[in-house]
């Protein structure tokens, strides 16, 4: 029984950061209507460029963030004016959106090989850290990304509810040209959305670094649990999209262990959705129609 | 009358290259060569496979990779663990890989109003349900990968060479002829209209649903079938390298939108050009270039030229023609590499042309009088 309770205190923690992750796809694909498969691949670079900046100049992986937030806000913002210069969205988006994200596994391969790297845990002790909490283990880098991931979440959640800014943002992804003639400026939103996919990126990135070995297909595994539970939370949405990531990561990881092997889980993930498909598709669909 | 013409073309194409092999030693084809051909058919079948679906739906499909695996570990486990004959196992594999792919597409478009991101992104993650399936079974393959042995096969189809090399053009050939096939029947014109506007085609009496299943099966079965063979070639493979989003299925992707996605002939001369051309880079130890530059690229040719060069080809065969052997020879008379490399050379420069003077033709305004060849209006 003790196995099942710690698996699922990992998978809870693990669930934070790909909820995390599954937000950027969610505003990318709820208020963009770009799928944008490119961000898994920011996501691993966000994660190499901590690694190297630890690893190489000893900096705390926690403090990378001064420099891949605003790195990886700049890149998305420029990626994105190219996009919305040339309407490249829907399939047409996804298409150079897929091209980029082989482009940059490549370009990862290129510079950092293929071997699997995690950041030197000598100088940085709280990486290996484990809290104890009734006899189950809670790795502290996990706690840390389970942290600040809900932190993340809860102010983005309350920036597109509360504020003027985030009024625009939802009502670019509603319609876009009405929300054109209330002069909201796509441009200019759009920019701004995908500066925050940016951060977003970065921030999982160096959590990501921080809790795990990186390697540069490391964004294929993650592929899976981020896109389902955008389709259950909804594309678009915030906090739901964050819940179904952690719920989907508990399920499917007891799933695993019932099965006797974790290997299972994407598998366990993806009949889930398949699931959801069959029993309740009015309710996804709403959410998907275009 | 069209459709007749292109199938008489493409079966007498696949005549004479069946029968190349005979006259090798003739016309100094080395084995490599005959590989090299193998492969290019290769490819050939798997865009022309893809575009079936998507090039005439409108459907992306970004998992072939993920069918491919299913018809590489298809045939594997029925000639290894079944004991059944290898030339049966190629047909079984793509019926095996269509089925799975009618039953996982009947899940998605049993919902009509799901966008078709929705699809996209499915084909994604199918591919890495594929890997870790395939990763932790046992029975298919547990991680340690699979070793293929050249089957035995009747005498008269050569050395291995020449028997993979002719299972490839008739593999090609079956491919594209059910693509014209598609293309010009009503089943094709179906799909044509979900492309442009499937509510509309659906008002008009076009059963969307049918269509999109059975060109999604077929499109697969002709992966899977394609796959099964190509087993042979590769010898040994594991699940890492054959799942995986950066192989065949961005290869195909990029081969179909570079040749052109709205006619048959697009994903032929995508593979051709796009094939002939990364091949070189990775010869030369590039793999990785070859990757950066294949997926830049596909970004970049979204940009300027999202319907490919097939329909820029078709109205200037002169011009294309023209640079093709003009480049070709030029790469000779500079002495760059091999044979390969100049054709290499030649093609590459014909498609940077038919793409300069595509887009010249459109933001210029010429002169009246213009010759055709300069982008002028047709007289």
């Amino acid at each position: 029984m003790s196995v099942y309770v710690q698996t699922a205190l990992s998978s809870l923690l693990t669930g934070g950061l790909y909820g995390l992750m599954a937000i950027g796809l969610s505003l990318s694909w709820g208020l963009l209507r770009l799928a944008n498969i490119a961000y898994f691949g920011m996501i691993a670079l966000a994660a190499y460029v901590t690694y190297g900046l630890s690893q190489n100049h000893g900096w705390d992986p926690l403090l990378t963030v001064v420099v891949t937030i605003p790195l990886f806000f700049l890149i998305a913002v420029t990626i994105q004016s190219v996009f919305t210069r040339f309407a490249l969205v829907g399939f047409q988006g996804m298409v150079a959106t897929f091209g980029l994200y082989t482009a940059i596994v490549a370009i990862a391969q290129l510079i950092w090989t293929a071997d699997y790297r995690q950041i030197d845990a000598a100088h940085n002790s709280y990486l290996l850290t484990s809290w104890f909490v009734g006899g189950y283990a809670l790795r502290l880098p996990l706690v840390i990304a389970f942290v600040v991931s809900t932190a993340f979440v809860v102010a983005l959640e309350l920036t597109l509810r509360r504020t003027r800014y985030g009024k625009a943002m939802r009502a670019i992804g509603h319609d876009r040209q009405i929300a054109g003639a209330f002069g909201v400026s796509y441009a200019r939103v759009a920019a701004v959305i995908s500066g925050i996919i940016g951060g977003t990126a970065a921030v999982s990135g160096t959590l990501v670094s921080m809790s795990t070995s990186i390697s540069p297909g490391v964004a294929f595994s993650w592929f899976g649990t981020v896109f389902v539970a955008v389709v259950i939370g909804g594309p678009g949405n915030v906090l739901f999209v964050f819940l179904a990531a952690i719920v989907l990561t508990v399920m499917s990881n007891i799933a695993g262990l019932v099965f006797n092997d974790l290997g299972y889980a994407p598998l366990v993930t993806f009949v889930l959705l398949l699931a959801m498909l069959l029993v309740r598709p009015q309710g996804l669909s709403k959410a998907m129609a275009e | 009358v069209t459709a007749r013409r292109s199938l008489a073309g493409v079966v007498a194409a696949g005549v004479l290259l069946y029968f190349l092999p005979s006259f090798a030693s003739t016309l100094g084809l080395q084995t490599t060569d005959i590989l090299f051909l193998y492969t290019l058919l290769f490819w050939i079948t798997q865009a022309t496979a893809w575009n079936i679906f998507t090039g005439y739906s409108g459907y992306f499909n970004f998992g072939q990779s993920a069918f491919y695996g299913v018809g590489l570990y298809a045939s594997v486990i029925l000639i290894q663990d079944h004991g059944i004959n290898f030339f049966a196992a190629i047909p079984l594999a793509g019926l095996v890989t269509g089925a799975i792919a009618g039953v996982i597409a009947f899940f998605v478009f049993r919902l009509r109003e799901v966008a078709g991101l929705l699809f996209a992104l499915l084909t994604v993650v199918l591919t890495f349900v594929g890997m870790s399936v395939a990763q932790v079974s046992q029975s298919i393959d547990g991680g340690r990968g699979r070793t293929v042995n050249i089957p035995h096969y009747p005498h008269f189809l050569g050395d291995y060479a020449s028997f993979i090399y002719r299972l490839g053009v008739v593999m090609a050939v079956v491919a594209v002829c059910i693509s014209i096939v598609v293309y010009y029947s009503k089943f094709g014109w179906g799909l044509f209209a979900i492309r442009d506007q499937e509510a509309v085609a659906e008002g008009l009496g076009v059963p969307t649903l049918r269509y999109k299943l059975l060109a999604f099966a077929l499109s697969c079965g002709i992966v899977g079938s394609s796959a099964a063979i190509h087993s042979v070639q590769l010898s040994y493979f594991q699940p890492t390298d054959v799942f995986d989003l950066g192989g065949v299925a961005i290869a195909v992707v990029f081969m179909c939108i570079v040749g052109g996605r709205n006619h048959w002939l697009g994903p032929i001369i995508g593979a051709i050009v796009i094939y002939t051309a990364t091949s070189r880079l990775v010869q030369s130890n590039l793999a990785t270039w070859n990757d950066i530059i294949r997926g830049v690229g596909l970004a970049v040719v979204m940009v300027v030229a999202r319907d490919g060069i097939v329909g820029r080809l078709m109205a200037q065969p002169m011009l294309a023609g023209g640079v093709l052997v003009l480049a070709t020879l030029l790469a000779a008379v500079a002495g760059i590499g091999g044979t390969i490399d100049r054709i290499a050379v030649g093609l590459v420069a014909m498609v940077v042309v038919l793409l300069v003077q595509g887009a010249l033709a459109s933001r210029l305004r010429l002169p009246a009088g213009t010759p055709r060849w300069l982008g002028g209006a047709a007289r």
